[in-house]
């Protein structure tokens, strides 16, 4: 897996703690372990969201596959 | 709503539906001093028991000229050798028209035009929160049992239900761009608004293929993002008149207030609207574009080039919100109370999904691919 995936969930899950800090027009690193705990949230979003993007396209092929068969008597 | 869309005869649909619809009717008329309150319940109890009615005759219909009721069954039925025998009967035509009392009672849930009277008045008199729930929750589970209905038990007559849902949709698109236009509340507004919705995804659907019902699954979790944060906003700006709290945002002047006191919540809303309009680079704007294309893959030219028009004409009535909360002065002074934490992260995860949907579009696709062809298997 990349390591892009939980680096890029890192960062959202930072911007959403800064967005939720300027949004109630409080200081932008106002409790930092919030933004600690957004990041890691992120982290392991975007680690679960490849592992289920494999997932899915494993199962699609597998339907894809399934189609062509069942599909196969009207093609001939 | 569970129930609903995991139903797979109409018994259980018949009473999924009833047991969602009256909880509906008293979360509409949950503010009993109110008259609006009242009238939006009243007038959803009656106009939902009608199409209720409608549903409940097509089903029998069905039943009584097939014998069956399981959705399964019936796909058998309509595609297997039993056609000749009920082509020579008078059984198909009746099939055929309890379809339509069917489809016509589904529309009438999902609001789609002709069948939209109800949907601006009760929106517009149920509680603000419960008109948030009425324009997301319910518009999946229709959807979702509605596609399994027509695409599994009905695909073979798929000619008389796409005329009639392409009108439907054509209709939903066009009434919902102009009848916005010249709104001045926001609930009402965005309850036109939403049968305009309706129509995109009526048109993805009507496509009958899988691109299509793709592109309507993409669209309706776009919706559901967009109308979160819509509502996460309304439900947040607490306005202080006075130093004292007066309700929530009413009339789209309201929103002249929100530029100068809370920008940050200005931006996310003017973000929003953009994604409603269908604006680049937003998630709104790809899931229309993806709709167009399968509709345009499906050789529904007319669809897509009055799904464009009517886009464009929604572009007013969206960036007439902007103007008024950028460029219109505030009748009055007040300021806008701190807005709840809940709502924040709300707004938060919503506006990024917006965002960022169409530079990593790949799992919802995948996932929709998926679900479409389950569907159409």
């Amino acid at each position: 897996m990349p390591a892009s995936a939980p680096l890029f969930g890192a960062v959202l899950g930072v911007g959403v703690q800064l967005y939720v800090n300027a949004v109630r027009k409080l200081p932008l690193m106002r409790d930092p372990w919030l933004h600690v705990l957004w990041a890691g949230a992120g982290a392991s979003f975007g680690t679960w969201l490849v592992s289920f993007e494999e997932r899915t396209e494993k199962d699609l092929a597998e339907l894809l596959r399934k189609r062509e068969e069942a599909n196969k008597h009207l093609q001939q | 709503m569970l129930f609903l869309v995991s139903s797979a005869d109409f018994i259980s649909l018949y009473l999924a539906l009833e047991a969602q619809s009256l909880c509906f009717y008293v979360l509409a008329a949950l503010k009993r001093n109110s008259e609006f309150s009242t009238e939006a319940g009243l007038k959803y109890f009656l106009l939902g028991a009608f199409s209720s009615g409608l549903l409940l005759f097509g089903c029998s219909l069905i039943y009584g000229f097939t014998g069956v009721t399981n959705f399964s069954e019936l796909a058998r039925i309509f595609t297997g050798g039993t056609q000749e025998f009920l082509v020579s009967t008078t059984a198909l035509p009746a099939c055929e028209l309890g379809m339509v009392f069917l489809l016509v009672g589904f529309l009438f849930k999902i609001t789609a035009v002709p069948f939209h009277m109800w949907s601006p008045d009760v929106y517009e008199g149920a509680p603000t929160p419960v008109t948030a729930f009425f324009l997301i929750v319910p518009k999946a589970a229709l959807f979702g049992v509605f596609l399994r209905i027509f695409g599994e038990s009905f695909y073979d007559f798929i000619l008389p239900w796409q005329k009639i849902l392409l009108v439907s949709s054509l209709a939903s698109m066009i009434l919902g761009s102009i009848a916005a236009l010249s709104q001045t509340r926001i609930k009402r507004l965005l309850a036109y608004s939403s049968i305009g919705h309706v129509g995109y995804l009526l048109a993805g659907f009507a496509c009958g293929t899988i691109e299509g019902i793709q592109a309507l699954l993409i669209y309706l979790v776009v919706y559901i993002f967009m109308n979160i944060t819509m509502f996460a906003i309304i439900l947040s700006a607490l306005r202080r008149e006075h130093l004292q709290v007066v309700p929530r945002l009413k009339y789209i002047t309201d929103l002249a207030f929100l530029a100068k006191t809370n920008p940050v919540l200005a931006l996310t809303f003017t973000v929003t609207l953009f994604s409603m309009a269908g604006i680049p680079p937003l998630a709104g704007f790809y899931s229309k574009a993806y709709l167009f294309f399968a509709a345009l893959s499906s050789n529904l030219y007319l669809v897509a080039v009055i799904g464009v028009l009517c886009s464009v004409l929604s572009c007013f009535y969206y960036i007439r919100l902007v103007k008024i909360m950028y460029f219109e002065a505030p009748k009055n002074w007040c300021s806008f109370s701190r807005i709840p934490v809940e709502n924040a992260i709300t707004l938060a995860i919503t506006l990024f999904f917006i965002l960022f949907f169409m530079f990593y579009p790949t799992p919802l696709h995948l996932i929709t691919h998926k679900i479409a062809l389950t569907l159409c298997l």
